[in-house]
């Protein structure tokens, strides 16, 4: 009986192998050799409270940055920070009060040391979490 | 400033840029690795509630120190210039301007690569009286050709356009070269100086001007002057303007208010340089001005409290606060005001 099902198992298992290897010859690549993510600052998923705004922010870069501002519809906003200097590989959280409304949108811009931007969009806010 | 998702600039060899608004995952991130980050930094307005900015390190305006320059000590700072009699009783008027590179701070945390005259932006508000000699000496000391272009009345080859004038000196002056711009102080009023090399817009959105102020022939009465030079900055390149200012640094009359008395008639130098945008705007808050159109007439043309100027327009402004307490000025273009330009009086007895 447990033979019987083992064998069963593994049969179903040949054309679920011979479809996954299918894939990965029409895609030219194996599942694990995803394109890299940008190397770049980017915001990585938004969490809407009432009158609050936070942003969970990565720096995929290769360099040290610093958000030295934040610009919310065009518009300096008060926020904090979880950390000034943003090493390679780090993330920090920015916390923005601001009273946004459920269903508009909202273009976020930080502003880093330099003067560069990192843009960030809620298409339709909403309290609870929105990702990139 | 006009949303863009499209065009972004890189961090120099940083690749910290600007993003599509659709950002990657990555899985090693959570709201844990944040959470222990260092304490939380919070940047807050002085102005309860205002929501008009946020700043770094607690501070709430640019460290005079750190531009070595102050937009409070620009506002009542005027450069009569070197001064001798002529024969016949003429003045001259002598100035010496160099333009060079310098790192400036616009808004608290953020840097940009200015090109300046005499390492401030505006550059000094050189000030003259109808009918004077003036001669201004300028020495390029920066990275690329520039020229001064003065607004006013005067000879082709003293209008530091490129082109014109080489023959004698004059037109585009090269990194390393000096020329002597040389005319009368014509007509009375408000003008400006800015760089005229080419791409324009470029030349004078990093920093390339200042005020020009000829009185009239036997002065205007006596006021609290101030120098207010409406400018902006595009420091992520993406030909939109982030950081609205007047004399420079954003928010910085928020936090350091421009104190006048009550009675006491207080004049304002009002020049737009704004590029990448059409116009400009000032609103003051709890009062009224005459204003005086390129400062041309001794009679105002209008009692208001608003006024509209296309880039390179100015106006003089006249008021008295009758009352004391702190009254907001900044641009009627909201988000320019949201963006930087605004700022208090503080109306002392």
């Amino acid at each position: 009986m447990l033979d019987r099902l083992l064998r069963r198992i593994w049969l179903l298992g040949v054309p679920v192998g011979l479809v996954g290897a299918a894939a990965v010859i029409a895609y030219g690549r194996p599942w694990h050799d995803a394109p890299a993510p940008p190397r770049e600052v980017s915001v990585e998923q938004a969490t809407l409270r009432p009158g609050t705004i936070v942003l969970d922010v990565v720096n995929n870069s290769e360099e040290t940055a610093r958000v030295a501002q934040v610009i919310l519809n065009d518009a300096f906003v008060d926020f904090d920070q979880s950390r000034l200097r943003l090493e390679p590989g780090s993330a920090e959280r920015i916390t923005v009060s601001y009273p946004w409304i459920a269903g508009e949108a909202y273009d976020v811009q930080l502003m880093t040391a330099t003067g560069a931007t990192v843009a960030y969009e809620i298409e339709e806010a909403a309290a609870g979490m929105q990702q990139a | 400033m006009r949303r863009s998702f499209t065009r972004r600039r890189a961090l120099g060899a940083a690749a910290a840029v600007a993003g599509s608004g659709v950002a990657v995952r990555l899985s090693h991130l959570s709201s844990t690795a944040a959470d222990a980050a260092a304490p939380p930094h919070q940047h807050h307005p002085l102005v309860p509630g205002s929501s008009h900015a946020g700043f770094a390190h607690g501070s709430t305006t640019v460290d005079p120190q750190v531009n070595g320059f102050d937009p409070s000590v620009i506002m009542r700072d005027f450069d009569w210039g070197k001064t001798r009699r002529l024969a016949g009783g003429r003045m001259l008027r002598e100035w010496d301007l160099v333009a060079y590179d310098k790192q400036i701070e616009i808004v608290p945390g953020v840097k940009f690569s200015a090109w300046t005259y005499n390492g401030r932006v505006p550059g000094p508000t050189l000030r003259a009286r109808e009918g004077d000699l003036l001669r201004i000496h300028f020495a390029n000391a920066g990275t690329h050709p520039h020229t001064i272009h003065f607004h006013g009345i005067h000879p082709a080859v003293m209008d530091g356009t490129p082109g014109i004038g080489e023959e004698a000196g004059g037109g585009l002056i090269d990194v390393g070269e000096k020329f002597t711009y040389e005319f009368d102080a014509q007509p009375f009023g408000l003008h400006l100086y800015h760089c005229h090399a080419s791409p324009l817009a470029g030349h004078i959105a990093k920093g390339l001007y200042g005020m020009f102020i000829v009185d009239p022939p036997q002065g205007r009465p006596h006021a609290d002057e101030l120098v207010m030079m409406q400018n902006a900055f595009d420091p992520n390149f993406n030909e939109d303007n982030e950081v609205y200012a007047v004399n420079t640094v954003a928010f910085h009359f928020m936090y350091r208010p421009v104190r006048v008395k009550r009675e006491d008639l207080v004049r304002i130098y009002l020049v737009n340089i704004v590029e990448l945008d059409p116009i400009n705007s000032f609103h003051v808050h709890g009062n009224f001005f005459h204003r005086f159109p390129t400062g041309t007439s001794l009679s105002p043309s209008e009692y208001t409290d608003t006024v509209i100027q296309g880039q390179g327009q100015r106006d003089i402004l006249e008021l008295r606060f009758p009352y004391t307490g702190k009254y907001m000025f900044h641009a009627h273009k909201s988000e320019f005001a949201a963006l930087g330009w605004m700022g208090l009086f503080e109306v002392v007895e």
